[in-house]
Parts: C-alpha cells; sequence; structure tokens
C-alpha cells in the first residue's frame, strides 16, 4: 500500500494540472502557415513532392537532411553494439558451432505457427515500406516491422537455424551497408543534373510504368526498410550468442 | 464525438502512466519488462487517438517487440533480481 | 439478410463480454499457473476473436456504413491472426513453465513428465 502514495500523488497532480490550466491555454483554430504550405504542395502545387502522404514528404523531401542525420545517429548506435561483440574470425566460427546441451527449440506446435506468422510480418512490413509514400508508413517504420521477423525465428526455433539458412551477422551487415550506401546515393544524384542535395521533383521520375512512386521517395524509403531491419537483425545475432561462449573465449585470451 | 475521443484518451494516457510507475519501482527485471510492454501498447492507442498513424506503426514494433526482446536478451545475460 | 447478419454480429459481441468477464474471474480465482492459463486463453479466443467476427458481421450487415467492406475485412483478418498466434503463445508458456519446473502443482498424471 505504501508503494502506492507516489502514484496517488502524481495522479492527483496531473488531474489538477488538467483541470486548472488547460482551459486557459490558447485554443489553436487555424492552420498554421507552414503547415498550410506542406497540406497544399506536398501532391498539387509548384513546389510539390508528388507524394499523397504528407508526412513521408516532410520526412524524405522537404525535411531530408534532418532524417538523413538521424538516420546516420541510429547507425551509430548499431556501430557502437558491434563494437562491443567484435569477434575475430576464428571466434565467430566457434560460436556458430551448437553447444553440446543443445537442445531443438521448442515444439511442432510453436514452430508451424511461427512459419506462418514469419510470413505474414514480411509482407506487412514490405507493403508498410513501399506503399509509404501513399499510406501512414515508410522505411524506418517497415524495417523495425521486419526486424521482428528474425526474433519470431530466434524465439522459436534457435539462433544456428535463421544461420544455416544462410542470414548470419556478415550478411546483415553487408544488407545495412548496401541500404546505407542507396541512401547516400540517392541523395547524390540530384547534384549530377545540377539540383541540390536531395531534391526530389523534377529530377526523378514522378511515375514509373502508370504507377506514383513520388520521385525518390520510394528509394528511399526501400534503401532504409532494408538498412534498418538488417541492422536489428545483426544486433540480435550477436546477442542471441549464450552467454557461456563469450565467457569461454574471455577466459582463453586471459590465458595467452 | 471530440468528448469521446478525449476521454479515451484520458483513459488510455492513465493506464500508461500506472504501469510506467509501476515498472520503475518493480524489482524483477522481467516483470518490469511486461509492465514497460503494456505502457507501450497504452501509448501506441492514445497516439492513435491522436492521429498520429505513422508513430503508431514504428512505436509498437519498437517498444513492444524489440524494445522488449533486447531487454529480455540483456536480463538473461546478466541477473533478474535488482538488489538494493 | 442484414437483419439476420446485425443479430448474429449482435450476439457473438456479448459472448464476447461474457467470457471477457468470466477469463477475469478465473485469473483471479484459479489455483495454479496452468488453469489460470486456460482462462486467459478463455479471455483472448472467447474475448477477442468472437467479438472481432461479430463486428465483421455488424459492419457486412449495416447498410449506411460508407466503408463496410474496408471494416468488415480488417476485423475478420484481425480476428485470423488472433486465432492463429492466442493459443500458440499460451502453448509456449506452459511448454517453458513445465521445462523450467516453476510451477508448484500436483498433478493426477504427467504425461509431459512420462515422456522425457
Amino acid at each position: 500500500m505504501k508503494r502506492l502514495v507516489p502514484l496517488i500523488i502524481l495522479l492527483i497532480t496531473i488531474f489538477g494540472l488538467a483541470y486548472y490550466i488547460t482551459p486557459k491555454l490558447p485554443q489553436q483554430t487555424e492552420l498554421r502557415p507552414l503547415g498550410e504550405f506542406y497540406l497544399k504542395n506536398s501532391y498539387f502545387g509548384d513546389y510539390s513532392a508528388k507524394s499523397p502522404e504528407v508526412v513521408t514528404s516532410i520526412l524524405w523531401d522537404y525535411r531530408g537532411l534532418d532524417t538523413l542525420f538521424e538516420t546516420s545517429v541510429f547507425f551509430i548506435a548499431i556501430i557502437g553494439s558491434l563494437t562491443l561483440f567484435r569477434l575475430n574470425k576464428k571466434q565467430e566460427e566457434e560460436a556458430k558451432q551448437k553447444a553440446e546441451e543443445f537442445r531443438i527449440g521448442l515444439t511442432l506446435i510453436i514452430k508451424s505457427v511461427t512459419r506462418v506468422i514469419v510470413v505474414m510480418i514480411l509482407a506487412v512490413s514490405a507493403s508498410i515500406a513501399l506503399h509509404g509514400h501513399l499510406t501512414p508508413g515508410g522505411g524506418f517504420q517497415g524495417g523495425s516491422a521486419l526486424a521482428v521477423a528474425p526474433l519470431l525465428i530466434i524465439a522459436a526455433y534457435s539462433k544456428y537455424a535463421l544461420e544455416e539458412h544462410g542470414l548470419d551477422k556478415t550478411r546483415a551487415l553487408i544488407f545495412r551497408s548496401i541500404g546505407l550506401l542507396g541512401i547516400a546515393l540517392v541523395a547524390l544524384v540530384p547534384l549530377l543534373s545540377g539540383g541540390f542535395l536531395m531534391q526530389n521533383q523534377p529530377i526523378f521520375p514522378a511515375k514509373l510504368g502508370g504507377q506514383l512512386v513520388s520521385g525518390s521517395l520510394i528509394y528511399y524509403n526501400f534503401f532504409e526498410f532494408l538498412a534498418v531491419g538488417a541492422g536489428f537483425t545483426a544486433v540480435f545475432l550477436l546477442l542471441a550468442i549464450p552467454e557461456k561462449v563469450f565467457k569461454k573465449f574471455l577466459r582463453r585470451e586471459a590465458n595467452e | 464525438m471530440i468528448e469521446i475521443h478525449l476521454l479515451m484518451l484520458l483513459i488510455t494516457v492513465i493506464i500508461g502512466l500506472i504501469f510506467s510507475y509501476l515498472a520503475i519501482i518493480e524489482k524483477d527485471s522481467l516483470k518490469a519488462i511486461g509492465f514497460s510492454a503494456v505502457h507501450a501498447i497504452a501509448y501506441a492507442i492514445a497516439f492513435y487517438i491522436l492521429m498520429a498513424p505513422d508513430i503508431v506503426l514504428a512505436y509498437v514494433a519498437v517498444a513492444v517487440g524489440i524494445y522488449s526482446a533486447l531487454l529480455i536478451f540483456v536480463v538473461s545475460k546478466t541477473e533478474r533480481y535488482e538488489v538494493v | 439478410m442484414s437483419e439476420i447478419l446485425f443479430y448474429l454480429g449482435a450476439v457473438m459481441i456479448t459472448i464476447g463480454g461474457i467470457c471477457d468477464l468470466f477469463g477475469a474471474l478465473g485469473l483471479l480465482k484459479f489455483p495454479n499457473f496452468y488453469i489460470r492459463l486456460h482462462a486467459a486463453t478463455v479471455g483472448t479466443i472467447g474475448g477477442a476473436v468472437v467479438p472481432l467476427f461479430g463486428v465483421g458481421f455488424l459492419a457486412l450487415g449495416a447498410d449506411f456504413l460508407p466503408h463496410k467492406y474496408a471494416i468488415a475485412g480488417a476485423s475478420f483478418v484481425t480476428g485470423i491472426i488472433v486465432l492463429l498466434a492466442a493459443p500458440a503463445g499460451s502453448h509456449a508458456l506452459a511448454y517453458a513453465a513445465h521445462k523450467t519446473k516453476i510451477v508448484k502443482w500436483e498433478p493426477k498424471c504427467d504425461h509431459l513428465e512420462v515422456e522425457e
């Protein structure tokens, strides 16, 4: 009971603040000029991004450099965690070997349900990312949904099942690098034809084969999807190495 | 109609507040991770009521799935109970 | 036709409410982990999947709704996904709890124990 006293005080404070302060705040009745500009120009207009989804067009077109640096911050974080778990070639090979008392995952029921759900997750995440310029969603959202699929496989089968089917840490890092390189190249392409860095229209075609692709937005979304999903997967694969294996490596290094 | 939405927003945000408080004072780390996942679900509903579907898509995947899983990995590598 | 769908949906939503109530009572009253897990599964299958299908039927029957097929399809798909995932999740919980032997119980016979 004693533990609930701070919570009750907190709730009373919040209700009091809401009751006394909220009526005094000024009401926002109209759009701000900047917001009105984005709403009017994201699909129609002279400074258009040719995307019906305003959030994505702000993220990757009007405020593109912000998102570029955000992405670089995320990748510096992933590089930090990769550095913490770094292993040399021999140790990496050894970490792929199954331990002696390894038991084969969970039961058949869980494995078959996981198989169905992983396919569903892949489809949904790809649709979130590749429809990012049409419906809510985008590269980061799709990529983080994609990263749930290897997580489920690690939980239901094991990390060795992923590695036997070819998705090991090195491959994940290669995919991540392809994604980053793609983002950088798409950002630099407009400079070749005399535009600005990360410019979208009219350098990239707004329609490909009759489908609305919103210029560069679909490329950015796709590469970000690849990079975020593969980056998270690499971190999960490293974290899923049992602690015993790391302890063994450390002991051996201390002996040498 | 807007009153119903504001009431739903109030309820979900208070549920989130209560569960985040429980997650802070809990000594068992696994239970605290569960509380934090419930808090994330409540806040995802709040973001949906506030008409931010982009945030909801990223928030559900990261805060319920990836964040909880990372913390469970970390707990499995260290200790479960918090000793003061 | 739309009246049949309306009553079918309303009955399913009512069943969902009753199942949720029983699930909550069971979570409070049942003695050990496995039986409480049964109550939780009553709460997810009876209390989430059945009312979701009910909402789908209700939306199909409502002629005044502008996006009735979208609402119905979304609730059917969500119901099917929950129907797939919830039993597998509770099965995984029970299997892991049995494997680590952290539940105190006195079973009459334990087939999973005999097999190993």
